[in-house]
């Protein structure tokens, strides 16, 4: 069988970042149905997350980027979270990077960043451009550090277009600031 | 279980889906032509179950085809299988009518049962969908009144290979 994508599988000192794959789904499934899935739409309950999940995935076999899951070198079976693009079809003009560690367990301890650093050079000739988002729900401070410490600044006029009116974040759902991402901002 | 990632019938080929194809798939979704399967259903749906359909195949070997007519897709068919816990579905759809009364559906529909290497697959289709129906009934299958619908729409017809 011939294959229409390609996906790589990137490697940080304690990460394998790889394609999803369908035994990821539970993990997914209990981030999305959990309380902690409030700073991204949720929690929702797993017929949804499950398409959700399948369609995130399309992402790479529809614009040749997406999210890469993590797991821990030590430990290659259990996934710890979602690194990568979301550049979704609908409603998103521009490639945003995203991370979500979906096992608290795993919180804490500077997976994110490391993933991330790894993710962030290798993904600006994929995209083909020289600026990304990343939307973060007002109020989750954990990830404004992530973002400041990969280098990303505040955009405040492309947060007040966003939620504003007809605007991205036009919505019933919380206040999401955009931090913006330059190429070569990463040291 | 697999299926080839391209597919060539006599007339179609079936083919992966590419960005082109995302608004004809969402003006079929948001539109009429969707009250055989639930519709309609607003634009950010659409692209969701199109993008899903895509990445069907990344996490399994197989999942549905555009249906690609002298360059342009016209429709999808093939395996549906989101969840573990769902069943695993043949699925067809034209998106326009103009394309209906041709015999695409079923040529395109058939080239995947032939291709396909694994378990039965269910098929499922709304009582009023009598097009669909026949479509079904030309590729060996039949209604069985016996069985619900699938969870997440009951109403549906549940149709077998096979003689009942």
């Amino acid at each position: 069988m011939t294959s229409a994508y390609s996906i790589p599988t990137l490697e940080t000192d304690r990460l394998i970042l790889r394609g999803p794959r369908q035994s990821d789904l539970d993990s997914y499934v209990a981030y999305k149905r959990s309380e902690r899935a409030k700073f991204t739409g949720g929690p929702i309950d797993r017929e949804k997350a499950s398409l959700h999940f399948t369609a995130l995935t399309g992402l790479w076999t529809l614009r040749g980027y997406g999210l890469f899951m993590a797991t821990l070198k030590t430990n290659p079976n259990d996934v710890i979270g979602g690194f990568g693009i979301i550049h979704q079809l609908f409603n998103q003009e521009e490639p945003e990077f995203g991370w979500t560690v979906y096992d608290p367990t795993f919180e804490g301890k500077g997976y994110v960043t490391e993933a991330m650093r790894t993710i962030i050079p290798w993904a600006w000739d994929v995209m083909g451009v020289d600026t990304a988002q990343s939307h973060i729900d007002d109020g989750n401070e954990p990830s404004v550090a992530v973002a400041r410490a990969l280098g990303a600044t505040f955009d405040e006029k492309q947060t007040a277009i966003a939620n504003g009116p007809g605007g991205e974040f036009d919505n019933d759902g919380p206040l999401v600031n955009i931090y913006r991402h330059h190429k070569g901002a990463l040291q | 279980m697999t299926l080839p990632t391209t597919i060539t019938t006599e007339r179609l080929t079936l083919r992966p889906f590419e960005m082109r194809d995302l608004e004809g798939y969402v003006t079929y979704y948001t539109g009429d032509r969707t009250g055989g399967v639930g519709g309609p259903k607003p634009r950010y749906l659409a692209v969701k179950q199109f993008m899903a359909m895509s990445g069907q195949w990344v996490l399994r070997a197989y999942g549905r085809y555009a249906i690609d007519l002298s360059g342009t897709a016209i429709g999808h068919t093939g395996v549906m299988h989101y969840d573990d816990t769902d069943p695993i579905e043949l699925t067809w759809t034209l998106w326009d009518a103009a394309h209906e009364g041709c015999g695409y559906a079923s040529e395109a529909a058939r080239a995947v049962l032939n291709a396909w290497s694994g378990p039965s697959l269910a098929v499922h289709i709304m009582p009023n969908n009598t097009r669909s129906a026949r479509v079904a009934q030309r590729l060996g299958y039949t209604h069985d009144d016996t069985v619900a619908g699938p969870h997440y729409a009951p109403d549906m017809m549940t149709f077998r290979q096979g003689a009942m």
